[in-house]
């Protein structure tokens, strides 16, 4: 349960009123209570729109303004006899001071961004001859969507994914296939528990919001939890369930690792094991972003990340495929965040940092020292 | 902004700079008759009061520079106009903040963005409206005017402390209707 002093110390930091402890303080709370980042989120976008104002003409009424102080006969401003005003003297704005680290700038038109969960046009439910055997709902790189389930729960496919489900979902069980990575909030129905299908785990769900991420191209398959609760079972070992909570990640992966030289039982065989690991949802050191899920708000954040696995995630974030002509470029390591930059504004960003260059082809970006 | 309005500022005190003029007349407007509208409740008598204290400022520009933080001279002037004005009208002074009837800009959508939230901001909107005259007002101010903490204190005459609770109970409504899976007894 939340304090005054937190909504108090969100108040602040929203009115750039906080100190850096409090920020600090703030910071420690939305850590233990991560449901609050998605209502954090929301609240920072809606606060950086300016409100809808009835737009009087305002030249109209600076005018009216004036006649009204001729009229009194005051001094009026713009007198043709004004004298000669000096240029103006302009300033350049201040140099954002290098951080260490990158950050990629949001251009103010960029920075508003409408509230939380950006929801797609919903699609209109299938009559009953329209159902195929299975509805398939794919992403190709470069766009996300929305889907709205049979049962209400709403799932958000990030680029380059595909959610499958039967005809049958909700009758029984509602069962989906995924493969990429997708954002759930699951309708509560403990008659009917919903489970994911992935290549390497299986997710069975009451009523939560978590992410899951299961691309073909990748090593692992993670899930992480915002709220609820998620029970785990990997594709292969079925008697093990591992129940995540709330701002826990399970991450598996699924290339077997050379064990090191254990003692065969006689005649056995020993199955290489998936490496599976339960730890905490990453934070954006900057701003406490929740790495995992910032996509959701369209919004690519990247913590120390080697630009040959952030380029895996800029394919799909813009459509477009990256080719390293040098392969030391692709141990350099980034830290940032895109939200509505082109692919050219964000390769110009990291380069401040790091000392590449790039072409842009058609949709195929190359990179050199 | 207020770099900049200490350089309009020096424009008009030392060259009776009016392009200077006009562009703080343009900034600052549409909010003052906003506030002046929290008090006045009349469209017209809130843009007089706002129109005289430009002319105020104007009468007054040659010591112009000597103002240290002008959108708080600005809001607090037209605040005290507002009240005049209301004494002489109503022959009854404003006794509470929480008299008002405050007014907030419905949120901007951009249509672009095809949104469940439409609904989420309708809701997000209704939960604002509902909040107590002072407390509205209190955010308005500090989140589509801008102000400081501070510079609310001296305009309103209430506490930094009565500004951080306030705003407190604003947030905590918004993020309540925000939060959209708030389960019965869970409570923030």
């Amino acid at each position: 349960m939340l304090q005054d002093r937190t909504w108090l110390l969100i108040g602040r930091k929203m009115a750039n009123e906080a100190s850096p402890q409090e920020l600090k303080e703030l910071e420690d709370i939305l850590k233990s209570n991560p449901e609050l980042h998605f209502t954090m989120q929301a609240l920072s976008d809606m606060w950086s729109q300016s409100g809808n104002c009835a737009s009087q003409d305002i030249e109209a009424v600076y005018n009216a303004h004036i006649s009204r102080m001729r009229e009194k006969g005051l001094d009026v401003p713009g007198k043709e006899d004004q004298s000669e005003i000096p240029p103006l003297f302009v300033k350049s704005p201040a140099r954002r001071s290098r951080m260490v680290r990158l950050v990629a700038v949001l251009s103010a038109a960029a920075a508003i961004i409408i509230l939380l969960v950006a929801v797609g046009p919903f699609r209109p439910r299938l009559s009953r001859a329209d159902i195929a055997s299975s509805s398939e709902i794919s992403t190709r790189n470069g766009s996300k969507t929305n889907i709205l389930l049979p049962d209400g729960t709403k799932v958000w496919l990030n680029a380059g994914s595909k959610l499958t489900y039967g005809k049958d979902f909700s009758e029984q069980r509602r069962e989906v296939m995924l493969t990429g990575e997708a954002y759930f909030d699951v309708v509560h129905d403990a008659s009917k528990p919903f489970v994911i299908h992935t290549r390497s785990m299986d997710i069975r769900v009451l009523g939560t919001e978590f992410n899951v991420k299961s691309y073909p191209d990748e090593k692992t398959t993670e899930a992480s939890l915002i709220r609820g609760s998620i029970e785990v079972t990997l594709t292969d070992r079925a008697a093990e369930k591992i129940i995540l909570k709330p701002n826990e990640k399970i991450v598996v992966t699924d290339e077997p690792v050379e064990e090191t030289v254990t003692e065969p039982r006689a005649g056995k065989t020993v199955p290489p094991k998936p490496i599976i690991s339960v730890s905490h949802l990453n934070y954006y050191s900057l701003d406490s972003t929740i790495l995992e899920t910032s996509w959701v708000q369209n919004r690519l954040v990247f913590e120390d990340e080697s630009f040959e696995d952030l380029v895996r995630k800029m394919e799909r974030w813009y459509g477009v495929t990256f080719e390293f002509a040098n392969e030391k470029v692709g141990r350099f390591r980034f830290t940032g965040k895109f939200e509505d930059e082109s692919l050219e504004e964000a390769l110009e960003a990291m380069r401040i940092t790091a000392d590449f260059s790039f072409t842009i082809g058609e949709k195929h970006v190359i990179i050199t020292k | 902004m207020t770099e900049h309005t200490l350089e309009l500022q020096r424009r008009i005190a030392m060259y009776d700079d009016e392009p200077a003029y006009k562009e703080i007349f343009f900034s600052f407007h549409g909010p003052l008759v906003r506030f002046a509208f929290t008090f006045l409740e009349d469209r017209d008598a809130s843009q007089e009061v706002v129109s005289d204290v430009f002319v105020k400022v104007w009468e007054r520009r040659k010591t112009l520079t000597s103002i240290d933080n002008l959108k708080l001279y600005l809001y607090i002037s037209v605040k005290n106009s507002a009240l005049n004005h209301l004494a002489k009208i109503k022959k009854q002074p404003l006794l509470s903040l929480d008299d008002l009837n405050i007014d907030i800009p419905t949120p901007y959508l951009n249509p672009e963005q095809l949104l469940v939230n439409a609904e989420l901001m309708k809701r997000v909107h209704s939960a604002i409206n509902s909040l107590p005259p002072r407390c509205k007002l209190v955010y308005r101010l500090v989140k589509e005017d801008g102000l400081r903490y501070r510079e609310v204190s001296e305009i309103l005459n209430i506490s930094i402390k009565t500004i951080d609770n306030q705003l407190a109970i604003a947030l905590r409504k918004i993020g309540k209707a925000i939060d959209l899976k708030l389960k019965a007894g869970a409570m923030y």
